[in-house]
């Protein structure tokens, strides 16, 4: 027998325990929690099952299995959690346009991919943004849902998907610096990957929120709600965003993590380019995407991480000999060898320019078939108050008196240390021997 | 011509010096449009057309000394970058020297948020995605850079361009 519309649910999470739909005793949000919940059960949501948040991180750290799915729950209830901070401060709290944010939260990564970024990289493809508003807005399950509690909603949320700039406290909700998506995924992927390091004390961080006025804009300044840490909560920003910077040097960008990225990458890469015409491009979900370039959002909704195994499975006794070695290396975890040429200096850069540009003057045949990856991390992004983008800053108060927030980089040597981009130069290799190669064709003798 | 060529190319042509990699992605694509007709894939990265083959034709270029890139910080810490050339061009491109600075002269004045619009609103328009409307897609993406004050000095630099067609974009509302 079905259930009563009004009925609560109720999900366990690892991160933040009884996630509750419904039942608040607020009319407004537990019609949005009843939309949230139907659309768990739609057809591109439950894709999100098989797609895992960390990609090949589970390589490094076997318990990083978790998924896109749990991800996006844990974002909905955060936001949830910022929502009500911004309703306590506020007399008059704009509900629909916090029922918009809340569901984009929900929806936000609906278009992600599997393997996210190594196989977004593959050919000029759509991001995953885009075909998050595509499945938003288009003839999909979760459309229906949405234009069933108001016909508007779709494009309320794709409007909201496709902000750059967050130009409201409600959109920074959803996307900033600041945002229920980062705060999820730093607990939550420090958890699975069972790291000790990038603990956030949750409970304070939000006790310490606040809701105040900040001047932005150059020509024309004028003053934004805004979410702020109080006096009490500036260590532990600074330590949410010192939590994301290891997260990214030691977990999402861990050599042998983005080794088996960038053996991907080549495997679907040379698979995009050799096999248009074969056979196994027409019957494989993966390769007949990335042979076609489909932009078929039913075949786009096909992929999955299953989807790319399966593929992998076949190409790995595929004829074309370079196409099957990385597949069958890839399911092995016979990873290729990481060379740290530099990071973030200008020697460092030099040297993988050197190698980088004596590798191509090579004949291709008798080269090593090494793979380049020149990456970059930005931990935190600083950006002018004079900037459209202001909202996108953690903003903090140092003293209750105060007149407006300010960057927390203005106050934390520490935050202004970590911020910025860091460069990493890395070039990975077959096997050992090649290594060794690879510092002989820079003239030097290491391995 | 190389995506070396081009970024050495793109700074001569703009006096020797460019602050700034909004203006140069940005500036590039223009150029681009105005009939350089670069070798060089542009995508929607970075808040409107960027070239990643663009940024490590930069890269190599100071590798050989052909473009010195000098990181500053600037108030509140920000980081931005100037790129200089020492070289001269005769061209960029399938532009000759003499119309590559013509259309430089024209986008020079502008701020970097101007030059972000009125690339957005042609990469948008063209790559299929908003024919018919892409001053609005612009605007939505942006909601706070495009001001009706900065979309009018986008829509301005486009047509000094000869970007589009008269009329041919609609008009802000």
């Amino acid at each position: 027998m079905p259930s009563p519309d009004n009925e609560t649910r109720r999900i366990r999470d690892p991160v933040h325990g009884l996630i509750v739909f419904g039942g608040s005793g607020d009319r407004k949000r537990d019609e949005t929690d009843r939309v949230a919940w139907r659309l768990l059960d739609t057809r591109e949501f439950q894709r999100l099952r098989r797609i895992r948040q960390l990609g090949f991180s589970d390589l490094v750290f076997p318990g990083a299995t978790h998924s896109r799915f749990a991800h996006c729950i844990g974002v909905y209830h955060t936001a949830r959690r910022l929502a009500d901070i911004i309703s306590r401060h506020e007399g008059k709290p704009d509900r629909e346009r916090e029922r918009v944010a809340l569901l984009a939260a929900l929806l936000h990564d609906i278009g992600h991919g599997p393997f996210s970024h190594a196989f977004e990289s593959v050919g000029e493809r759509m991001s995953h943004e885009d075909w998050s508003v595509r499945i938003v807005g288009g003839d999909t399950e979760v459309n229906e849902v949405l234009r069933e509690m108001d016909n508007s909603l779709p494009d309320r949320i794709c409007a909201l998907l496709t902000e750059e700039e967050p130009k409201d406290i409600y959109t920074a909700i959803v996307s900033s610096q600041f945002d229920a998506d980062r705060l999820d995924y730093v607990q939550r992927d420090r958890k699975a990957a069972g790291v000790e390091f990038s603990h956030v004390d949750r409970d304070w961080l939000f006790d310490c929120l606040k809701v105040g006025r900040v001047t932005i804009g150059d020509d024309r300044p004028y003053e934004a709600q805004c979410l702020y840490l109080g006096p009490k909560g500036v260590d532990v920003a600074v330590e949410y965003l010192e939590a994301r910077f290891r997260l990214y040097r030691m977990v999402y960008t861990h050599k042998t993590t983005r080794a088996a990225e960038k053996m991907l990458e080549a495997t679907l890469n040379a698979a995009a380019e050799e096999l248009e015409d074969d056979e196994l491009a027409h019957r494989d979900p993966v390769l007949r995407y990335l042979t076609s370039k489909s932009s078929n959002l039913g075949e786009y909704l096909d992929l999955d991480d299953s989807a790319v195994w399966a593929a992998l499975a076949s190409l790995a006794t595929h004829p074309h000999p370079r196409i099957s070695k990385f597949a069958e290396r890839l399911r092995a975890r016979d990873l290729y060898k990481c060379i740290d040429v530099g990071a973030h200096d200008e020697p460092g850069r030099n040297l993988y320019r050197r190698a980088l540009r004596r590798w191509n003057s090579l004949p291709i045949d008798s080269r090593d078939d090494f793979l380049f990856d020149d990456f970059s991390v930005t931990s935190y992004r600083w950006y002018e108050f004079s900037d459209a983008s202001a909202l996108n800053k953690v903003l903090v108060k140092t003293d209750v008196d105060m007149p407006e927030p300010t960057d927390i980089a203005d106050v934390s040597s520490l935050v202004r240390e970590l911020g910025g981009t860091y460069r990493y130069w890395r070039v990975y290799a077959p096997d050992m021997d090649s290594v060794k190669r690879f510092w002989n064709l820079l003239g030097e003798d290491r391995a | 011509m190389n995506a070396d060529d081009i970024s050495v190319g793109l700074v001569a042509s703009w006096g020797g010096e460019l602050v700034g990699r909004t203006r140069l992605q940005k500036g590039a694509y223009l150029l681009h449009r105005c009939g350089a007709n670069f070798d060089i894939p542009f995508v929607y990265y970075h808040y409107g057309p960027y070239s990643f083959d663009l940024a490590e034709g930069c890269l190599d270029a100071e590798f050989d000394g052909r473009l010195k890139i000098e990181e500053r910080r600037g108030r509140h810490g920000i980081r931005y970058a100037i790129f200089r050339t020492a070289e001269e061009v005769d061209g960029i491109g399938a532009l000759s020297r003499r119309e590559a600075r013509g259309f430089v002269r024209k986008m020079k004045p502008c701020t970097d948020v101007v030059l972000e619009l009125a690339a957005t609103i042609i990469f948008l328009r063209d790559d299929g995605r908003y024919p018919d409307n892409a001053v609005a897609a612009t605007k939505a993406r942006k909601p706070l850079k495009a001001t009706d004050e900065r979309l009018g000095e986008a829509l301005s630099l486009i047509r000094d361009l000869g970007l589009v067609p008269e009329n041919a974009l609609e008009r802000p509302t």
